[in-house]
């Protein structure tokens, strides 16, 4: 049911209102296609809104051709992110069930702490992750990475988790109990089934962290094999002139959107709940 | 209750290696910032490492090419657009959201919050394409109305609103999102009672709406502020700071003294001039919050 009831005209000015903003959020991606899936003799002043005609070279082009960036750089921006996202899971779920079945005032005060920082986006830990990694001769190793973005994303999935395990009846862990189940049993058949669903969400947050992962690797990891695609992609940029190669780099893009956008569609109704939570926590 | 289970000591045994990430990873790296911004390291050179009391706070504020005065509006200017233009896009939009069936609503937001999943690179490559002189979207459609291209992103005056633009289509849907949630949790009655009292709908949403929302409104915007002030990737993909240091903000000079020049001392001290600030914006945003979840629970 609608809430409001609108005339005719107020209903005309919200149907351009959310068309122009439908417009701003999908034209510059569409714009990306359009150049990816055209041929580069196409992608020249005077351009054209449609393309003439379309091809898949440009994206078998960045993947398997001569020019191309490969699979490696997408492959290990995959490991990224779930190596990112085993970690945070594993860490959330443990965080999470301490806070959520035991009353722990220091520990909450401290989480509380810890999810300010984590609220400093990735950029203001460059400088510190790599002074640390460097003294500690880490510097140029993957796990350095991947351990920086699991910490940024395991506090807020720390606090999800603890919301997901309150809403598991301490009554069935119980019941449980008494039936003679173990600790450790009573963890694997009841509690843990049940708090699938919040697990996922954590873990694909933190996949989409490290699959997206751009400023720590750029700095932390200078072995070209090791480099995600965020920070290969960059060849096709030339500071110097502005010869950009903007086909291979929009299909590059594309394909670098896959996942994500997968990932995305899956959980998308879980995923906007929990961005409610995320963007602005709330109890 | 719930003290059951082998004792005690449980809850921190299952703590301890969250505790570990988080203190190896978020904790000291800042400890460590503090700690370098007082001292003369390079990147050739981190331990055994000089004392130099606040030199570098000194040298970095009276910096010049860039000037530190005109980094700090640059980043003002960044974070103050992004920020408006997000609540602005973002309010607006959940308002006009709000008054259509919930169907539709999840459909289009989950549309609208595409750029929230996609990298901050890719987003800022996206847009260099939509500006790009030659074959961007930006100079066809102006094109098509006879306006002369425009050097978007190297033209000096029109840069840093070029990228603003392309930073609110990255930030707003979170704001939508947000205050999405909070309009769906404003009772329903109270602006039933509205229409009756025979209020026109701008009138419901002034006085009825968006004070109700009040307290998530704020978040939101302490979330954009934040994250307008750290913006990276994005920046760094479109112009790298340029034309002339004309983009160049805090979080760009933290970059460049580090890891282009090699001055660990002085890029650690703006870390933390940054750092302090967000950091400050943060403890409010989590106070606000803590308060309204008590107020609601």
């Amino acid at each position: 049911m609608e809430l409001v009831r609108f005339s005719l005209s107020q209903r005309f000015v919200r149907a351009i209102v959310v068309a122009i903003a439908l417009a701003f959020a999908l034209l510059p991606l569409l714009w990306v296609v359009s150049i990816a899936i055209r041929p580069g003799t196409q992608s020249v002043y005077p351009i054209s809104i449609i393309p003439t005609s379309v091809t898949l070279d440009n994206i078998t082009g960045v993947l398997f051709g001569k020019t191309g960036i490969g699979l490696v750089p997408y492959r290990n921006a995959a490991f990224y992110g779930i190596s990112a996202a085993v970690i945070t899971a594993v860490a959330s779920t443990l965080g999470g069930y301490a806070l959520a079945r035991y009353n722990l005032r220091s520990g909450e005060a401290l989480l509380i702490v810890i999810l300010a920082l984590s609220f400093l986006p990735s950029a203001s830990r460059i400088v510190p992750l790599f002074i640390l990694l460097s003294a500690s001769g880490q510097y140029g190793t993957a796990h350095g990475v991947i351990l920086a973005y699991a910490a940024g994303a395991t506090p807020l999935g720390i606090w999800l988790m603890a919301g997901t395990f309150r809403q598991i009846p301490i009554r069935l862990e119980q019941a449980a109990r008494i039936d003679g189940a173990s600790a450790f049993l009573t963890m694997r058949k009841i509690v843990l089934p049940l708090a699938i669903p919040g697990i996922l969400v954590v873990a694909t947050l933190a996949f989409i962290d490290g699959w997206n992962s751009f400023s720590l690797p750029l700095i932390l990891i200078p072995k070209e094999a090791a480099q995600p695609y965020t920070v290969a992609l960059q060849r096709y940029i030339q500071e110097i002139g502005y010869g950009i190669n903007w086909p291979l780099l929009s299909a590059g893009s594309l394909v670098a959107l896959v996942p994500v956008l997968t990932a995305f569609a899956i959980l998308q109704r879980r995923l906007v709940r929990v961005g409610g939570l995320g963007g602005a926590i709330r109890g | 209750m719930a003290q059951r289970g082998p004792g005690r000591a449980t809850p921190w045994l299952l703590l301890a290696l969250p505790l570990l990430l988080l203190f190896l990873f978020l904790l000291l790296p800042y400890l460590l910032t503090f700690f370098y911004s007082t001292t003369g390291a390079t990147i050739g050179r981190l331990l055994n490492v000089k004392e130099v009391g606040l030199k570098n706070f000194e040298a970095v504020l009276s910096s010049d090419a860039p000037s530190f005065l005109g980094v700090v509006a640059i980043t003002a200017i960044f974070t103050a657009g992004t920020l408006l233009g997000s609540l602005a896009l973002g309010t607006g939009l959940a308002l006009a959201l709000h008054t259509v069936t919930a169907g539709v609503r999840s459909a289009l937001l989950a549309v609208f919050l595409i750029p929230w999943v996609i990298a901050g690179v890719i987003i800022g490559y996206t847009w260099r394409l939509i500006y790009d002189p030659a074959i961007g979207l930006a100079n066809s459609v102006l094109g098509m109305v006879g306006i002369a291209p425009i050097d978007w992103l190297t033209e000096q005056g029109i840069a840093l609103a070029a990228l603003v633009v392309a930073n609110v289509w990255a930030g707003y849907g979170i704001v939508l999102l947000v205050v999405s949630g909070a309009l769906a949790n404003v009772p329903p009655n109270i602006i039933l009672a509205g229409q009756v009292d025979g209020a026109s709908y701008a009138r419901i949403v002034r006085r009825v709406i968006l004070p109700a929302i009040r307290p998530t409104f704020l978040l939101a915007a302490l979330v954009a502020l934040v994250s307008g002030l750290n913006t990276f990737d994005l920046i760094y993909a479109m112009t790298r700071g340029g034309p002339l240091y004309h983009t160049e903000t805090m979080a760009l000079e933290m970059y460049r003294l580090t890891a282009l020049k090699g001055n660990v001392g002085q890029g650690a001290a703006v870390t933390v001039i940054l750092f302090t600030i967000s950091l400050a914006l943060a403890i409010a945003y989590v106070i606000i919050w803590r308060r309204e979840a008590r107020k609601w629970s």
